[in-house]
């Protein structure tokens, strides 16, 4: 049976084949059998597999839908597990399954069993980007990766993307913090969090403005910035104002002022409230 | 009625003795970048409060922070950051009609002495104008503060 489901990688098959090859296979009016199940069989295209299996979408499971053999594959896929431990997740990938099912039903039941999906479109892996199609129709927390520098295809293009840059300590980092913080999010979408400090509260405006600027250009321009305060971080710059030990605090709002001039350089709009030292006298005011 | 505003702006309050010249290196660079004629002004505005407004942040669709102080140091060392769409849109809602009464305000307070034809332009002067009074203040308020 293994054999014969190969002959359907053969771009020449002869109706006779196909006739043969048909013979081998269960169908239940919607569609093919997986072969290599035993037993419980599911099939393995799509629709048909969504009918007959009727999964129950487990809490904390995460799907990964990567490229194995590509040269990042490995260093991310343990960056992930790393991650996903930390918010207590449990992620697998298609060749996680102990079964000897099929891939493609492996697969599938992985994606119907997953409370989130991540996908890597490093490279435009065919598969993933199936695997992908298939999420995005059934599942409600998908997550989209690719390695900075990659662009990406017109219709993925305007989905929210973490770009990531496996070379650099610190760009492990930056995606451990960014995909930990969507994680948390979709598991209580929206819920408020408390930051600690002033140095850590310009650090998580600085990881917002950067995948701010993971959209596309014809995105960006549809976003805008506010800003209320005292003089905003344009006003911050190298000559020293700020107290010793305030240091790391005035280097946090100069990456700030860094990744908002970036910004709208490509047309991302920003509007600042600020309220410079006046002359005028202090008035109790109602 | 903005006048009247402007009579009574607590700004100069919150400028403790020994902040001032940090004030001063701030209100300098933020003119220095007004000036600069950095491509990034295109798409930036500035408008003038006269009175301290809360510090916010809304970052596009994807969060808004609002930062607390708790004490005289600079910065906000407690922020709420909030992700959910409906805060954010209304946080959005009341900062765009916030940001549109102040650019009048700002321009009917600080007129430039030369109008432009672009109503960006003529922010950008009324601005910087406010900015350089601020700045002969704080000079001032250093001068007072080294000779007491």
């Amino acid at each position: 049976m293994e054999e014969s489901w190969l002959y359907f990688e053969s771009p020449i098959l002869s109706l006779l084949d196909l006739e043969r090859h048909l013979s081998d296979f269960k169908t239940d009016g919607e569609g093919i059998m997986s072969p290599h199940r035993s037993g419980a069989d599911l099939p393995i295209y799509p629709r048909a597999f969504i009918a007959a299996s009727k999964l129950q979408r487990q809490r904390d499971r995460v799907f990964v839908a990567m490229p194995f053999e590509a040269s990042h594959s490995k260093t991310l896929w343990k960056l992930l597990q790393s991650i996903c431990e930390i918010h207590e997740f449990n992620p697998r990938r298609g060749d996680s399954a102990q079964a000897s099912h099929s891939v493609v039903a492996d697969v599938l039941e992985e994606l119907e069993s997953a409370e989130v999906v991540i996908a890597d479109l490093t490279g435009l892996n065919p598969n993933v980007l199936y695997e992908l199609g298939i999420a995005h129709v059934r599942c409600d927390a998908v997550v989209l990766l690719c390695q900075r520098g990659q662009t990406l295809p017109f219709d993925l293009a305007s989905i929210r993307c973490l770009f990531f840059d496996l070379s650099t300590v610190g760009g492990k980092e930056e995606l451990a913090v960014n995909l930990g913080r969507i994680l948390e999010e979709l598991r209580q979408p929206g819920k408020p969090t408390l930051i600690d400090g002033s140095a850590e509260r310009t650090q998580s405006v600085i990881a917002d403005l950067k995948l701010l600027a993971d959209l596309p250009d014809d995105e960006l321009k549809n976003e805008i910035i506010w800003y209320s305060g005292f003089l905003s971080s344009f006003s911050v710059g190298e000559v020293k104002a700020f107290r010793d030990d305030e240091q790391s605090y005035q280097d946090a709002r100069l990456q700030e002022r860094e990744w908002l001039l970036k910004l709208a350089r490509r047309g991302c709009g920003i509007r600042c409230v600020i309220t410079p030292p006046a002359k005028t006298t202090c008035c109790p005011i109602g | 009625m903005w006048h009247s505003l402007r009579d009574y702006s607590t700004s100069k309050d919150n400028l403790l003795p020994d902040r001032v010249s940090y004030a001063l290196e701030r209100v300098r660079a933020l003119i220095v970048f007004l000036e600069s004629g950095d491509p990034a002004l295109q798409n930036i505005e500035f408008v003038i409060s006269p009175f301290l407004q809360k510090n916010f942040h809304i970052i596009g669709r994807l969060c808004f922070s609002e930062g607390f102080r708790i004490g005289l140091e600079s910065g906000y060392p407690l922020t709420l950051r909030q992700s959910h769409p409906e805060a954010i849109t209304s946080s959005t809602l009341l900062h765009r009609a916030l940001f549109e009464r102040l650019r009048d305000y700002t321009l009917m307070e600080y007129p430039p002495e030369h109008s432009q034809s672009s109503s960006r332009e003529n922010l950008r002067l009324a601005v910087l104008r406010c900015l350089k009074e601020s700045q002969t203040f704080c000079e001032e308020e250093v001068r007072v503060n080294a000779r007491t």
